[in-house]
């Protein structure tokens, strides 16, 4: 049994895959919302080069990487798929799992697989500076590594709470060479407003997001602004994970049952899936494939929380759309502008047309699943991927359960190096799971089955 | 500061730890859609806090679905065009 699977440089995926063509209905154009119109290239154009718009509405099944994008991808590409022996014995388990490990890359996850393309395509486009806000740091980062290997200054806003939280991050994005700016900042016009308000305002991604994009707008074309998840183009650039799996698979024989990523935005697991559920469409295989998301802050699992606050506060009159059920799934026509808007526009497509599931996983169940994974196969995964050996647990006990030989394929969307502290809380006890008991959400569920479905 | 707006949880979207307090005002001048679900052992208090600090109509667009990202982007483009003329 190999360990783990190298796939040769000169394998290297030459091309994204573009699931838009093959999807078996078409995604909803987005509106805009100042002219209920379908939103055109040009309306994005203050914020991004035209060749990535061109490929956030491709219908070309394939499209060519770069060769300087190549040239970078393979400073870690293509990166390892490994047999997750230790911990099936662990299980002793009868499945098969393997984990596509994006740790290796510099920043130590997924993220630049986009962030060096978009880097890419908008230095061809004569664009200066990127923007970008942050979170936890691991985009921001990621698009920091991306401006320096192509000669571009890169500003980050990153949510001031987070900021004073997460020094490493930081100083990796200063490393590269870019300005890491706590949100909300004097550099905007909204970043200003708002810390009159309130000067001591610990900030949001919102904020976050407004302040890049209004550094971006102001600019006269010389900044753009960058994403790093949801949108197609994002999740395009994503596929080569999942392009590279099939291969590594194919040295061994082997093809999944099972594809399981975390799924928050949606380009880490979309990125291993589309080139699998490609296969699913055209009827050639039927894996099921499974995206993992926080039980705290669940898009695709469950509806808006709404009308349970409603409901039980007795505060506002329910609007039909909020009645739904969590089995309720819109009929596909009125698919794009219903039930997930929260998630990229190509997964809530998937889900609608039953060709993706959702799971939702709470949170001392994840931290638990990362500690087995780190005592077992060794690595220390970020908190976000714990979500999907959670899941890979679940699934590889079933197969104990059912005696089958499952195999599993799991994207391993990077390492948690630097989330250390939330491993000492949970190690400590301290953390704590907030999220809502199965039991609760039915009883809010019954509780408002009196109003009239839509 | 009330010691129940102390009590912190990870949040999932910023991935590190964050007290109620941030959460009741996480979305500018409204709180977080997530916080019922985040907070949800405690949530007749974090309800009983919420029906306090917003009307019903700011609690409605609160917890109102999601925008998709395309209409986010461009009201914040639309945003920032407009302060640029301010």
């Amino acid at each position: 049994m190999e360990k783990m699977i190298v796939l040769p440089q000169k394998e290297i995926p030459k091309e994204w895959y573009n699931i838009l063509p093959d999807l078996p209905t078409p995604l909803k154009p987005p509106l805009n919302p100042q002219t209920g119109e379908p939103v055109k290239p040009e309306d994005l154009e203050p914020v991004f080069p035209p060749p990535l718009i061109e490929q956030e509405v491709s219908s070309e099944r394939w499209i060519k990487i770069p060769e300087d994008v190549l040239k970078i991808y393979t400073i870690w590409r293509p990166t390892p798929l490994y047999r997750a022996e230790k911990l099936e014995k662990y299980l002793e388990t009868p499945a098969k799992i393997y984990f596509k490990y994006e740790g290796v890359s510099p920043p130590g996850s997924h993220k630049p697989n986009t962030a060096v393309a978009q880097a890419y395509f908008n230095k061809i486009s004569g664009v200066k500076k990127l923007t970008t806000e942050t979170g936890a740091g691991q985009w921001g980062s990621a698009l920091s590594f991306a401006c320096s290997v192509f000669g571009l200054s890169c500003t980050v806003f990153m949510v001031k709470i987070s900021y004073q939280q997460k020094p490493y991050r930081r100083i990796m994005m200063n490393v590269w060479g870019a300005e890491c700016i706590p949100s909300p900042s004097d550099r905007t016009e909204i970043g200003r407003k708002i810390l009159k308000e309130d000067p001591d305002s610990p900030g949001s991604l919102g904020i976050a997001i407004s302040e890049a994009i209004e550094e971006a707008v102001k600019s006269g074309g010389t900044t753009k602004y960058s994403l790093g998840s949801v949108l197609n183009h994002v999740l395009l650039h994503q596929t080569i994970i999942g392009l590279e799996a099939k291969k590594q698979l194919e040295l061994v024989g082997d093809y999944p049952d099972i594809v399981v990523g975390c799924a928050g935005g949606g380009s880490n697991f979309a990125g291993l899936a589309l080139p699998f559920v490609k296969d699913k469409i055209e009827g050639k295989k039927n894996p099921k494939v499974i995206a993992v998301e926080p039980e705290s802050c669940p898009t695709m699992t469950q509806g808006p929380y709404a009308y349970d606050f409603v409901d039980t506060g007795g505060m506002t009159p329910l609007l039909p759309m909020h009645t739904l059920g969590h089995d309720f799934v819109p009929p596909p026509l009125h698919a794009g502008g219903l039930r997930y808007h929260g998630i990229a526009p190509i997964l809530s497509n998937l889900l609608l047309n039953k060709l993706i599931e959702a799971r939702a996983v709470n949170q001392l169940k994840t931290f638990e699943a990362g500690v087995t994974w780190a005592r077992t196969e060794g690595f220390i995964p970020a908190p976000e991927t714990n979500h999907a050996i959670a899941v890979v647990i679940e699934e590889a006990l079933k197969a104990k359960k059912e005696n089958r030989e499952t195999v599993i394929l799991m994207n391993f969307s990077g390492h948690g190096l630097l989330d250390l502290s939330a491993y000492d809380a949970y190690l400590e006890g301290k953390l704590q799971d907030y999220s809502l008991p199965e039991e609760e959400i039915e009883r809010a569920l019954k509780a408002i089955s009196r109003f009239p479905k839509p | 500061m009330k010691d129940i707006e102390k009590v912190e949880v990870r949040c999932p979207k910023l991935g590190g730890p964050v007290p109620l307090s941030y959460c009741l005002k996480e979305s500018g001048n409204l709180p977080c859609r997530h916080i019922l679900r985040c907070f949800s052992g405690i949530r007749e208090k974090v309800m009983e806090i919420l029906s306090s600090m917003y009307s019903q109509d700011e609690l409605k667009k609160a917890f109102s679905l999601q925008e998709d990202p395309y209409s986010r982007i461009l009201k914040k483009i639309k945003a920032a065009r407009e302060s640029t003329k301010a």
